[in-house]
C-alpha cells in the first residue's frame, strides 16, 4: 500500500491541506454561491409550479367554458327549435282562423246577397202590385167617367143621403 | 194668458153683433191690433171661420157645402134640405176628381164623403 502511495507520489500533508482548502471552498461556495443559487432555483421552481398550476387551471377553465358554451349552444338550438315549432303552430292556427274568417265572410256576403235579392224581388212584386192597382184604379175611373152622370152618381147619392139621415138623427 | 180660437171668435162675434158698418170696421181694426199684440195673427183664418159659424148659428142657419162630381140636382138638394130641416146656406161646387158621388160638409164640422174617389181609395189602400 505504502509502495503504491509512493508510486503515485501522494503527499499526505499536501492532500490534507488540499482537503482543508476544499472544505473551506465548499463552505464558502455553499454560503455565497450554491445557497443563493439553490434558493433562486427553488424560487423559480415554485414560480414554474405556480405557473403550471395556473396553466392547468386555465386549461380547466377553458374546458369548462367550452362545455358551458356547448351547453348554451345546445340550449339555444333547442330554444330555436321550440321557437320555430311554436311559430309554425301559431301560423297554422292563424291560417285556420283566416280560412274560417274567409268562409264566414263569404257566407255573410252570400247571405246578404240573398237577402238583397229577396228584398228586390219583394220590392219588384210590390211595385208590380202597385202598378196593377193603379191601372185598375185608372180603369175604374175611366169607366166611371164614361157613364152617364145620373146613373153613375145614383148609388153614391143614396149612400150620402143615408149617412146624412144617420148623422142628423144622432145630432 | 192665451185665448183659444173659439174665445176669440165669440168675442169678435159679440162685439160685431148689432153694430153699424162703420163701427164694425173700427172693431175689426182693433181686433186685428189685439191679435198682432198677442202674436195670434196666424190663427186669423180659423177665428174668422169660427166667427162665421157663430153668426150662422145665431141666425138659425146651417151651412152646407156640397162638392159633387157632376153637379147637384134640385131633387137631391131638396131631399137633403128635408133631412136637415131649417134654413140652409148652400155652397155648391163641382170637382171632377171625385169621379162620382158627392162630399157634404155641414157647419164645417161634419163631413160625409160619398164619392167614388174615396171608395176607390178605401179599396186600394186597404188591399
Amino acid at each position: 500500500m505504502s509502495e503504491l502511495i509512493k508510486h503515485f507520489g501522494i503527499d499526505w500533508k499536501l492532500l490534507l491541506a488540499q482537503a482543508v482548502n476544499f472544505f473551506i471552498l465548499l463552505v464558502i461556495l455553499k454560503k455565497f454561491a450554491y445557497g443563493p443559487v439553490l434558493k433562486m432555483l427553488k424560487k423559480r421552481k415554485g414560480e414554474i409550479e405556480r405557473g403550471l398550476n395556473l396553466t392547468k387551471e386555465a386549461e380547466e377553465r377553458i374546458r369548462q367554458i367550452g362545455e358551458e358554451r356547448e351547453e348554451v349552444l345546445k340550449e339555444a338550438r333547442s330554444g330555436a327549435l321550440s321557437l320555430v315549432s311554436e311559430a309554425e303552430r301559431t301560423a297554422k292556427i292563424r291560417k285556420e282562423e283566416i280560412a274560417q274568417e274567409a268562409v264566414k265572410k263569404a257566407e255573410n256576403i252570400i247571405f246578404e246577397a240573398k237577402r238583397m235579392i229577396e228584398e228586390e224581388k219583394s220590392k219588384m212584386g210590390e211595385e208590380v202590385y202597385k202598378d196593377a192597382k193603379e191601372l185598375m184604379r185608372l180603369g175604374i175611373a175611366k169607366v166611371l167617367g164614361k157613364m152617364p152622370s145620373e146613373e153613375r152618381d145614383e148609388e153614391f147619392i143614396k149612400e150620402a143621403l143615408r149617412e146624412l139621415k144617420t148623422l142628423h138623427k144622432s145630432v | 194668458m192665451r185665448y183659444t180660437t173659439k174665445q176669440y171668435a165669440l168675442a169678435l162675434f159679440a162685439a160685431l153683433k148689432n153694430k153699424s158698418a162703420a163701427d164694425r170696421k173700427e172693431i175689426i181694426k182693433r181686433f186685428l191690433i189685439i191679435l198682432r199684440k198677442n202674436r195670434d195673427g196666424a190663427r186669423l183664418k180659423l177665428i174668422l171661420q169660427e166667427t162665421e159659424r157663430q153668426h150662422l148659428k145665431d141666425m138659425g142657419l146651417k151651412k152646407v157645402e156640397v162638392v159633387s162630381a157632376g153637379g147637384l140636382s134640385s131633387k137631391v138638394k131638396k131631399e137633403m134640405g128635408e133631412i136637415l130641416g131649417g134654413k140652409i146656406l148652400w155652397q155648391e161646387s163641382v170637382e171632377s176628381k171625385l169621379l162620382a158621388g158627392l162630399r157634404i160638409l155641414i157647419d164645417e164640422e161634419n163631413l160625409i164623403d160619398a164619392s167614388a174617389s174615396r171608395f176607390l181609395n178605401k179599396i186600394f189602400v186597404k188591399s
